[in-house]
């Protein structure tokens, strides 16, 4: 059994597996970030039509999921988000960290699998407030030099804040492989 | 060997003019001309046509209507406008001259 999402795409209704949905979701970002402003919510536009009418030619029946497998063949047709050109931004400088946050399962709180130093505690925190890694790294750093208790903060962490689910990394990685 | 890098340079430079090309003979929807263009070998990936096709409808080259397709919600319908038809034109005789130009070049001696 698997999570669903209802998403609307280039205005039609599709039923959308989890997993499915963050690969979709990272390579539209990808591409936004690829594109002018000027031009940007047009463009998007069009391609998430496309995409639409791509679903819509490989579903037997509209209640019919889309898939993992359903969305990568999409994107093998439409094209890597390199394609279009070098990043004009990054989204972490342009506060669509606060929309890649809406990515995560109901804004859950994980350690990170692979962004990860010592717990992947730093990365999943950073990860969830929708800020750098590397700021959370150094304030981490600074606590540790200033009492015991950034480490032991750390340390419960640790323990209790769960691993993120390997599917939604997946997605995630290979959005971020391509930065 | 970057005979492919060199190739896919080529195929770029031209894709604005074979949108014009595809488009003086019929009004289309994109997945038309995508389809066109896909049978040409021209391009591979289809996605990076639609940049060009925004920015020379923002250059007035296009133009575009909301039509129903046979099926689902209304895409848009791609016209040439005048101007886009003037710098056809312009863009037939200039790949005339190129052609000759290389001829020249390549064939001479």
């Amino acid at each position: 059994m698997k999570k669903t999402l209802n998403v609307n795409i280039g205005n039609m209704a599709f039923t959308i597996d989890e997993d499915a949905y963050y690969t979709l979701s990272g390579y539209y970002e990808d591409i936004r970030s690829r594109l002018y402003e000027s031009d940007r919510r047009e463009i998007m536009e069009d391609i998430e039509n496309r995409t639409a009418d791509l679903f819509r030619e490989n579903l037997s029946f509209p209640s019919q999921v889309v898939t993992l497998g359903l969305v990568k063949r999409a994107i093998a047709i439409i094209g890597n988000a390199s394609d279009f050109g070098e990043k004009k931004y990054d989204y972490a400088e342009q506060g669509h960290a606060a929309d890649m946050r809406g990515f995560r399962v109901e804004g859950k709180l994980y350690r990170s699998r692979y962004d990860k130093m010592v717990g992947g505690v730093c990365a999943g925190l950073a990860e969830y407030f929708g800020i750098d890694t590397a700021i959370v790294r150094i304030i981490m750093f600074i606590a540790l030099f200033l009492g015991s208790l950034g480490f032991w903060v750390y340390i419960v962490l640790w323990i209790i804040v769960p691993l993120e689910p390997a599917e939604i990394t997946d997605g995630r990685r290979g959005y971020k492989s391509r930065r | 060997m970057n005979a492919e890098n060199i190739k896919a340079q080529m195929r770029k430079g031209i894709l604005e003019y074979c949108i014009l090309a595809i488009l003086s003979r019929n009004d289309a929807y994109a997945s038309q001309i995508i389809a066109e263009l896909k049978q040409a070998e021209m391009i591979v990936v289809e996605g990076t046509l639609y940049p060009l096709l925004t920015r020379q409808k923002n250059q007035g080259l296009l133009s575009y209507r909301w039509e129903e397709s046979t099926q689902g919600p209304p895409r848009k319908y791609y016209t040439i406008t005048p101007k886009g038809r003037e710098l056809l034109s312009q863009l037939d005789s200039a790949w005339e001259e190129m052609v000759q130009q290389i001829k020249a070049i390549r064939w001479s001696e």
